[in-house]
């Protein structure tokens, strides 16, 4: 059996739940708060979006700024 | 040997993983890009806030001839500071320092090949439909 046979069935993890992922592509460009399962706020900044978790009872969210092209314009 | 489907926000399928940030009392949660194209990791000064620090009082990160090292993105030129910081993906610590990148430089944290990529082999697997990888800590 060839290494990448023996690894085709490692469980796979998703970081994101696809709902997430799927809201969040209507936020592009923006910062973002949120839990593996649920998008808590949305805004221009950290700390409008931190803010706004935190007034929701979610005082260490996931923080992001939604990618807004494609993954070549990340490098430095 | 967590193996982690790629995430896609409408952009295309993209290599993302949530990592801690620690300093001191303080810490954040942050989504961040593996990045084999980034020399170091760097996160943007606007995750700053939720560390409680400020850009400008952060120290610039020198060269061997006592001049400040700045980054280059697709916008240009930016100044880079460093901090000390904890960085963990999952239970695995990967930095004790991390470089910052002046606001508005970078969309987000990249996790780059002198200390994330020292820390774990990763192994992309593009050819998969979804796209996924592969995240082993070296030791």
């Amino acid at each position: 059996m060839s290494p990448e046979a023996a690894m085709i069935d490692e469980p796979l993890e998703l970081e994101l739940d696809p709902e997430v992922q799927h809201e969040l592509s209507q936020h592009r460009g923006k910062w973002v708060a949120l839990t593996r399962s649920e998008v808590v706020a949305v805004g221009d900044s950290v700390a409008e979006v931190l803010k706004a978790a935190m007034d929701k009872g979610v005082p260490s969210p996931i923080l992001m700024r939604v990618p807004n092209s494609e993954p070549s314009a990340f490098y430095y | 040997m967590p193996r982690i489907q790629a995430t896609d926000f409408g952009a295309g399928p993209m290599p993302f993983v949530e990592i801690h940030i620690e300093v001191g009392a303080f810490f954040t949660r942050a989504m961040a890009l593996v990045d084999s194209g980034a020399d170091e990791t760097i996160i943007p000064a606007e995750m700053l806030v939720p560390l409680n620090l400020d850009f400008k009082d952060l120290e610039l990160v020198m060269d061997g001839a006592g001049a400040a090292v700045g980054g280059m993105g697709a916008g240009g030129g930016f100044e880079i500071r460093r901090i000390d910081a904890t960085l963990k993906f999952r239970k695995w610590r990967f930095a004790e320092e991390v470089r910052v990148a002046a606001l508005g430089a970078l969309p987000g944290p990249l996790l780059g090949r002198q200390d994330f990529f020292a820390a774990f082999t990763i192994r992309f697997l593009w050819h998969r439909d979804p796209p996924v990888f592969d995240i082993d800590p070296v030791a």
